[in-house]
């Protein structure tokens, strides 16, 4: 299941709204440690991302989630959740 | 040690592992102005057209309408059904073809297609498959449509030898300084090819207004599609979008600035 969810995550990072790779990054982090969201949230950023971002005003907003999702829940997730 | 508590060890340690990973690569990236983000892009292109053209071309649009047409591809019919498809397909391409070329007859500068999906970015960006060895530089703007009616789209922001990422006009987070009529206004962008702005009661504007960037070569970046006006407030509220549909755009036009 966590592969699959990971593979989703990866998938939609490329077609998918950025909602779906959202959530899909949320469900990983819920349910497992889930390293590997620290890198979709990377990768979305590595693909989208532009460079001319201070001009904007823009963050890169998934690898900055990525972190808070996978070290912001590990308490949560430590304490209610199952491993 | 319970087995449980021996998971959840190495659990952390994976996660700690991954975050001092993650924060090395950024730091290679910042330090090499972008090389890892160019790098992604590249390796992963060939994966974000194909995905475009699966999501994006009409082909796998919609489940039902893959399901129709495996049910039709059982007979001759659905061959000859499926052929016809082809050729309109291949006759609009011809046509958007024709209007680029109208429009480099307008304003010097190179074709592109589009070669990633416009709603996966969370940024308001897309990719295109010319870059530097096409002469494209970051700053360049980018058209759709045709000539006398092209529509600016966005701008280039970063470049590689053969790839291009554009910021879109109307991203989340974006403002620039536009003109409708000769109403001056700030418009925000909403994503999705839309824009909001205010302005003051007082100044006219009207609905199908074209709306022009003074500052990108004075051309054309969408339409006035709504106002709100409220009795109550001091300002009106005005939404402008392109009249171009993005998702079903597959070239664009690039010149320079």
């Amino acid at each position: 299941m966590r592969i699959l969810l990971g593979l989703g995550a990866v998938c939609s990072a490329f077609v998918a709204p950025p909602i779906v790779t959202f959530l899909l990054m949320l469900v990983l982090s819920l349910r497992y440690a889930a390293w590997e969201v620290l890198f979709i949230g990377f990768l979305v950023d590595c693909l989208w991302f532009p460079q001319s971002a201070g001009f904007l005003g823009f963050m890169p907003v998934f690898t900055l989630a990525a972190i808070i999702l996978v070290w912001g829940i590990e308490p949560l997730r430590k304490e209610f959740l199952t491993q | 040690m319970s087995l449980s508590r021996q998971n959840k060890r190495i659990g952390k340690r994976a996660l700690i592992g991954a975050t001092a990973i993650l924060i090395l690569l950024i730091g290679v990236d910042l330090m090499s102005g972008g090389a890892i983000r160019a790098l992604v892009r590249g390796s992963t292109a060939p994966i974000s057209n194909a995905g475009s053209r699966m999501t994006g071309g009409g082909f796998l649009a919609t489940r039902g309408t893959l399901q129709a047409e495996n049910e039709m591809l059982r007979d001759e019919v659905a061959k000859l059904t499926l052929h016809a498809t082809w050729l309109e397909s291949l006759e609009r391409e011809n046509e958007e073809l024709r209007a680029l070329v109208g429009l480099s007859e307008d304003l010097s500068g190179v074709a592109a297609r589009v070669t990633s999906s416009y709603r996966a970015s969370p940024y308001g960006t897309f990719h295109i498959n010319a870059g530097s060895d096409a002469g494209i530089a970051p700053g360049h703007l980018v058209l759709a449509g045709e000539a006398g009616r092209a529509f600016l789209l966005g701008h280039v922001s970063e470049v590689n030898a053969s790839s291009a990422l554009v910021v879109q006009i109307f991203a989340p987070g974006a403002s620039i300084e536009a003109l409708a009529g000769k109403t001056p206004l700030t418009l925000e962008g909403q994503g999705g090819g839309n824009g909001r702005g205010e302005i003051s009661r007082a100044l006219e504007i009207e609905e199908g207004e074209v709306v022009e960037a003074p500052s990108l070569r004075g051309l054309p970046i969408g339409i006035v599609g709504k106002i709100e006006e409220d009795a109550a407030s001091a300002t009106k509220e005005v939404y402008v979008g392109l009249p171009v549909n993005l998702s079903s755009l597959r070239f664009v036009h690039v010149v320079p600035r």
